[in-house]
């Protein structure tokens, strides 16, 4: 359960902004995701939920429509920022992360690599105590695992966590506005 | 009055930062635009988390207030995929209806981009990797490149473009 931007208490759908689809274990962790979500109480929405699009023309262009539809259907973004073909989340994951945030949906991620952004093994250079990336880019240093746009998220180190995080948020609302929090399943 | 471009990318990183946003100033002047000046704190490399919180949030304003967006999506720190910061800034500038403009030196599709071995998993219906992961239909992932102008070169040919555009007017 949530408080809706229209002030309806009811349980939020959550934007499940991910890089599984290029993964053979797809079916199973969204399943788990999944699971979980409802386990505190929120509606996991998968990007390839529904109706697959129909092949034919303009297929990728039907494919992102498709996308998009769901994320306008959701309330809360959930995005894996785990690293993806390097030490950068997936390009795909931030965009739809970005929208929310942009539009001021609660937004979280879940992560379980380093802490700082220094701790990942980027190889690197140092001058005058400042750390470079083998291209001359600075690596920062900002008490964070991400650079300086993603602050804009809270991250958890796991998908639970995200969640955990999540409903403590929307039960400090509920209870403001009077309501009882949620109980979460055993 | 001219149009307002925000920058997205990596240059803030570098050891001579200002000067290559000096250097894309004047760009964008030459072709008619006017750049959004960053914070002076985004040139900060070392910093506490809240003042870093502060610096996303007033650069999240400035994009507010820009009418286009140039993004590097130049592979950054991995392959196939440009710097976190523009991805996340894309997706922002799109919520808030801004025009996008991509510039990467290579367009071609990400599966003939990638320097390993390559083959069409039939299971999952996707071209894949040795590892059996997808990669994307085209240059960027579908969310950026659906949602941007993809302009092969570098970012004078996006601004290039962009102007090119606006005396269309495509852009107003």
């Amino acid at each position: 359960m949530f408080i809706d931007r229209e002030g309806k208490v009811r349980k939020p759908v959550i934007y499940l902004a991910d890089f599984e689809m290029f993964l053979p274990t797809c079916e199973e962790t969204v399943k788990y995701w999944k699971e979980v979500c409802d386990k505190y109480g929120f509606i996991g929405m998968f990007p390839g939920d529904g109706d697959p699009v129909e092949p034919g023309d303009n297929f990728w262009q039907r494919v992102f429509n498709s996308d998009y539809g769901h994320m306008l259907k959701c309330d809360v973004c959930f995005a894996q920022l785990d690293d993806w073909r390097g030490h950068e989340p997936d390009s795909g994951t931030l965009w739809e992360l970005g929208w929310y945030v942009a539009l001021g949906y609660p937004s979280y991620g879940f992560y379980g690599g380093p802490k700082t952004l220094l701790e990942r093994k980027i190889e690197r250079t140092e001058e005058d105590g400042v750390f470079y990336d083998s291209e001359g880019y600075a690596i920062e240093d900002k008490e964070y695992g991400f650079d300086n746009m993603l602050t804009l998220v809270k991250v958890a180190d796991s998908f639970e966590n995200a969640c955990k995080l999540a409903r403590a948020d929307f039960d400090k609302q509920l209870i403001e506005a009077g309501y009882e929090p949620y109980k979460v399943k055993e | 009055m001219k149009k307002k471009i925000y920058l997205s990318g990596p240059d803030r990183l570098l050891k001579n930062a200002k000067e290559v946003f000096e250097q894309k100033r004047a760009l964008c002047e030459k072709y008619g635009f006017e750049l959004l000046e960053y914070p002076e704190e985004v040139y900060k490399i070392k910093d506490t988390f809240e003042n870093s919180r502060a610096v996303a949030e007033k650069r999240m304003e400035l994009m507010k207030e820009c009418d286009i967006v140039i993004a590097d999506t130049r592979d950054f720190r991995s392959y196939l995929e440009p710097y976190s910061e523009v991805a996340l800034e894309m997706g922002m500038a799109y919520a808030l209806e801004k025009k996008i403009y991509s510039y990467m030196p290579d367009t071609r599709v990400c599966c003939e981009r990638y320097s390993g071995e390559t083959h069409y998993n039939e299971a999952m219906a996707q071209m894949v990797d040795e590892n059996d992961v997808g990669f994307e239909p085209g240059p960027l992932n579908l969310m950026l490149e659906f949602s941007s102008t993809i302009v092969k070169g570098d970012f004078e040919d996006a601004i290039k473009k962009a102007a090119e555009d606006l005396q269309k007017g495509d852009l107003n």
